[in-house]
């Protein structure tokens, strides 16, 4: 059939032969959650302390409502913050900024759950 | 027909716009507008937009100005975001509730009768917000005896808080008074005004026409929408995603003039068909190709046409169906006109996990299914087209202009959406 000529190089066919149900798929190890599973990208350094880097991918889930590191929207933008609790109000801080809490227009848009960098 | 029937209709509201403010929340609270795929004319608006008087389909030019004085926000379309977007809404709604019925990329029915629940509203709340929390759209819901009148519950919901039921034998009553032909689900200009000239003005009057009445005078949809109405449910739920037809079609950045051009277009599009085909496990056993020059360039001479093809048998093999609309293609192409559109339509759909029996013209169906299978799963795995027929072309000069469109945010790996 024509189709066979268009497919680049052999080698793609062992890969895709080879993922089989009884592989590990990282899909699965990471995310929980699909249709809430976003990944966003960091963009700064504000979290180097909690060993976020820039550039870092981020795997971010939208149906958990608490976590260790959450991203936020404050004053229209995306961020990202380490939480902690205080007389049960939530707290947001990065390696900059001190604690603060969301104001009015401000909200949590998802938890972090996994960075994933390429060496 | 059944009685006891309990529907609701989950509307995402001002869609396209929601999905772009998930990732831009700078746009909240601000007036926005997507347009077409062209950048022709308004497709989504916000909430602000609207009240700024900007209507559905206006073209672009009528308020270009607001947009050079930065009072609202132009994005063009994204149609990768919509329909990722799309799919989680769906599947959380589908956690959440298995009997569902996937009416448009953002609307969806529920079965609420099979869930065994009683509480209807403590549901439909919960629904709505683990829909905005999960995926951040916002939607409205609408919930009535029937479908008819849950799509209008829905829209009486769109203008509250949210959430609006037409259980309640009183509050029905009222609304079909205050209800116009013309806002009822599946009464089209010509049948409205065909019912207003017969004394029909409202939903109530429809709903207690003699049956024998509208069926004389109108057709058995308008008798079973009458049912509707009354809160008789007679428009069959349909679970699983099976359209009636795909339809895969753009509008042109720049005209196009030459027969090559349009094939790879076409070649392009009739492969994204197969696609969806294959993933329903459909075959389809005719194809219709339509083209266009672009309408508004009036001084340019115009010419639409379609044609269509019956194939010997059911396939899903985008080399077979290519080569088809090719066919169709070149039955409709003249040469000297400048083509603003072309798509194709796939119809008679065929279960394809089962396998008919066929005289004459037997396919070899499992030596092209694998073939198919191999080429969708590389280009799942490895990204959109990496493998792809050869007709398809590989320099598309003329892709949308698409000026204003935000980043495929959650279908590649380039365009994410990043955090400070």
């Amino acid at each position: 059939m024509d189709e066979l000529e268009s497919i680049p190089s052999p080698r793609f066919f062992s890969a895709t032969e080879d993922i089989e149900e009884n592989s590990l798929d990282l899909n699965r190890y990471l995310v929980t959650h699909k249709s809430a599973t976003f990944y966003l990208k960091m963009d700064s350094d504000n979290l180097v302390q909690e060993g976020i880097h820039k550039h870092d991918l981020l795997v971010v889930d939208r149906s958990l409502s608490t976590g260790k590191t959450a991203i936020a929207v404050v004053d229209g933008e995306l961020k990202a913050y380490k939480t902690s609790l205080k007389n049960k109000i939530l707290f947001l801080s990065n390696d900059y900024e001190q604690p603060f809490s969301l104001n009015q227009n401000d909200y949590i848009w998802g938890i972090v759950t996994a960075i994933i960098r390429k060496l | 027909m059944k009685k006891n029937s309990v529907y609701a209709l989950i509307d995402c509201n001002n869609f396209f716009v929601s999905c772009e403010r998930v990732f831009q929340p700078n746009l909240e609270n601000k007036p926005v507008i997507v347009l077409s795929s062209n950048d022709g004319c308004a497709i989504a608006r916000s909430n602000e937009a609207k009240a700024l008087g900007i209507k559905m389909g206006e073209p672009f030019f009528k308020f270009r100005h607001l947009y050079e004085q930065k009072l609202i926000s132009i994005l063009s379309s994204n149609s990768q975001l919509y329909s990722d977007m799309s799919k989680r809404v769906m599947e959380t709604i589908q956690y959440f509730c298995p009997f569902v019925e996937i009416y448009s990329i953002d609307e969806a029915f529920l079965d609420l009768n099979k869930l065994g629940i009683t509480d209807y509203a403590n549901f439909t709340h919960m629904l709505k917000s683990k829909i905005l929390q999960w995926t951040g759209i916002p939607v409205s819901i609408g919930i009535a005896s029937s479908k008819t009148l849950a799509k209008l519950a829905s829209n009486i919901a769109k203008k509250n808080s949210g959430i609006f039921s037409l259980l309640e034998p009183t509050l029905l009553e009222t609304t079909l008074y205050n209800t116009h032909v013309e806002d009822i689900w599946g009464i089209g200009n010509k049948i409205s005004s065909k019912l207003r000239l017969k004394g029909i003005g409202n939903a109530k009057e429809l709903s207690t026409a003699k049956p024998e009445f509208i069926r004389n005078n109108f057709s058995v949809t308008t008798e079973k929408t009458s049912l509707e109405l009354q809160g008789i449910s007679c428009i069959e739920f349909k679970t699983g995603d099976q359209n009636k037809s795909i339809i895969v079609s753009r509008s042109f950045g720049s005209d196009i003039f030459a027969i090559e051009h349009l094939e790879e277009a076409l070649s392009i599009y009739a492969s994204r068909a197969c696609i969806k085909l294959r993933k329903q496990n459909l075959r389809t056993s005719s194809i219709e190709v339509f083209l266009n020059t672009n309408q508004f360039k009036r001084s340019n001479p115009q010419y639409k046409n379609s044609y269509q093809i019956n194939l010997p048998y059911p396939t899903n093999n985008t080399s077979e169906i290519i080569k088809t609309a090719k066919e169709a293609l070149n039955k409709i192409y003249k040469i000297g006109y400048y083509y603003h559109k072309i798509g194709i339509k796939i119809c008679e759909f065929k279960d394809s996990t089962k396998q008919q029996i066929q005289i004459f013209n037997k396919p070899n169906y499992n030596k092209s299914d694998k073939i198919m299978s191999v080429i969708d799963k590389i280009n799942k795995i490895i990204g959109n087209d990496s493998v792809f027929i050869a007709a398809q072309g590989t320099n598309h000069s003329w892709k949308n202009l698409s000026q204003n469109k935000s980043s495929e945010y959650t279908t590649k790996w380039n365009e994410l959406a990043k955090v400070k």
